[in-house]
């Protein structure tokens, strides 16, 4: 019983170990893709438009509504001090440092992630990459690739989006709703944010997101088994996997460089 | 006539030989011990029922899986199994392939999917290649299907339409899975008379996958049966008159039905849409 149970905990260990190094090989042979001639400009520009435009209405609504929430949550923790003039650079820092690049993160691997993923997926199930393979065009090259630089552009841009409308959420509850004194809101935030550390950190977190969610993403429709079922595992391991590998990198990100 | 493992024989020069080939999907075997032949610049026609691998068989035919154990040889000097990757792209851009699903991309309109080949292989021209491919489309008998998405096709012209896909490169061998099914009397025959035409124009070397037993008679120079995962191979009359009970069973279910398809009871979809 007790060796069964180790027995399977240790296959699990060996299959994680294996499929992270087939993502690794894999992730490599995207960036090999991505430099090589012709550049498919076109098809990054499509990519772009289905996971950038169409998340805008995602990423904008919960921007508001998460900087609301803080607004709301920041006021009432500060009020008991006296101190709700700080409103703005608490919201500010909890935005630009963690929550805009992480929630950022987890929608998109929920929004466009998992359409990635099955999209993909579907085309093994029905051979279109054994049909590309044919006309010898690489399927990472042509399909791959695009998705992963499409998606690694567009999360900072998202991530920004995000950040400048949860202040603006911040600003309506704690200004417009609690009375706030909307130039001490303004000039705590600006004090608080620094560019170099706090606003490129955010950048460059939500570029690392970009290439997780992206690899995830693709190297599970990729790897999908070729049928309806394994369509859907691979959609939803990629929402799984993607959200909860960016929850550990940022702790990484920011145990390690202090972000 | 009947196969029979020829690992000593010669390879032969003129012909595809598929040398005992074993092909295991899952747990179970579809090919154990597979031998045939294909001669080049021949029209040869693998029959078999449902399952029977026919499918399989094209596919180690253009690579795309990596037998088991046994050896393809194309000619004297190449075999195709477990060829460097460089060498499987050399070798394909001499294939078209035909897939039983049609294989289009389900995001690119069909005349795109059908450009595709020329637009990423060859500097042609933008009005060449229009030409090219309207060709084809004619060649095929599709009409006014630039615009159209494949999920907008019916299966017969999604058929026709991976057809076009796979002569537009004009390849040396074409490996057609199905090609007639789902088509009607007249465009059977159409088809039929393209491919034929073709190969005695150009010599082009056909595998053609199929269950449609009164065109393959018509057409096949050369018949492949695949039964209980071995092949019995020989000229259309006298695979017709074989002793093998499987084979025979085969041809006498099919005569009573000459010209109407069955289709494959686990056809997939033509193509399935993006979530
Ligand atoms: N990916 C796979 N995994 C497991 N088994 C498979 C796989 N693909 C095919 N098979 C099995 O291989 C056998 C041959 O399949 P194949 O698709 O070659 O048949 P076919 O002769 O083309 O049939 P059809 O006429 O229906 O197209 C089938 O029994 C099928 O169950
Ligand atoms: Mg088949």
């Amino acid at each position: 019983m007790a060796s069964r149970a180790l027995a399977r905990t240790g296959r699990r260990a060996v299959d994680f170990v294996h499929d992270l190094g087939r993502l690794t090989a894999f992730g490599m042979s995207v960036a090999n893709w991505s430099r090589r001639r012709p550049f498919r400009l076109r098809r990054l520009i499509d990519e772009m438009y289905d996971i950038g435009v169409l998340s805008l209405a995602v990423i904008g609504v919960s921007g508001v509504a998460v900087g609301m929430v803080l607004g709301l949550q920041g006021y009432n923790t500060l009020v008991r001090f006296g101190a709700e003039e700080s409103l703005g650079a608490v919201v500010g820092l909890s935005l630009v440092r963690e929550l805009g690049p992480v929630l950022t993160a987890l929608l998109v691997a929920g929004r466009a992630g998992s359409a990635i993923a099955a999209e993909i997926g579907s085309m093994v199930v029905t051979e279109q990459l054994d049909g590309l393979r044919m006309m010898s065009i690489h399927p990472i090259d042509f399909v791959v690739a695009p998705k992963v630089l499409a998606m690694i552009a567009c999360m900072p841009l998202l991530s920004s989006l995000f950040i400048v409308l949860g202040l603006f959420g911040g600003y309506l509850v704690g200004v417009v709703f609690l009375g706030v004194d909307p130039g001490s809101y303004l000039t705590g935030l600006e004090e608080a944010v620094e560019f170099s550390e706090d606003v490129l950190g955010s950048l460059i977190k939500a570029f690392v997101f970009g290439i997780l969610v992206a690899l995830v993403a693709t190297y599970r429709g990729f790897t999908a088994a070729p049928s309806a079922a394994g369509v859907s595992a691979a959609t939803t391991s990629t929402v799984v996997v993607a959200s909860v590998s960016t929850l550990i990198v940022d702790y990484l990100i920011t145990a390690l460089w202090g972000v | 006539m009947q196969s029979a493992a020829r690992k000593q024989d010669a390879i032969p020069s003129d012909c595809v030989d598929v040398r005992d080939l074993t092909v295991v999907r899952g747990s179970r075997p579809v090919f154990r011990g597979l031998s045939c032949r294909f001669p080049l610049g021949k029209i040869s026609v693998v029959l078999g029922g449902s399952g029977s691998g026919k499918s399989t068989l094209l596919r180690a035919l253009a690579c795309l899986l990596r037998p088991d154990s046994g050896e393809i040889w194309l000619g004297e000097d190449t075999q195709l199994c477990g060829m460097s990757e460089r060498r499987v792209r050399s070798y394909r851009e001499r294939v078209g392939m035909m897939f039983q699903g049609g294989a289009l991309l389900d995001s690119m309109t069909v005349f795109d999917n059908v450009a595709l080949p020329l637009r990423e292989r060859t500097r042609r021209s933008r009005a060449e290649i229009e030409r090219e491919v309207h060709g084809v489309f004619e060649s095929v008998g599709l009409e006014q299907v630039d615009a159209l998405l494949p999920g907008q096709l019916s299966g017969g012209m999604l058929r026709r339409a991976a057809l076009a896909r796979a002569l537009i490169t004009q390849p040396q061998i074409l490996l057609c899975d199905e090609p007639f099914s789902g088509l009607d009397p007249n465009t059977v025959r159409r088809v039929e008379s393209l491919l034929v035409d073709l190969n005695r124009e150009l010599q082009i070397t056909m595998i053609i996958a199929s269950h449609h037993i009164a065109s393959t008679l018509r057409m096949a120079d050369h018949v492949v049966v695949l039964v209980d995962g071995s092949a019995v191979s020989g000229t259309p009359e006298a695979v017709r008159r074989a002793t093998h009970p499987r084979v025979a069973e085969f041809f006498v279910e099919e005569a009573f039905a000459p010209d109407a398809e069955q289709p494959p009871p686990d056809a997939s979809g033509p193509g399935g849409n993006p979530a």
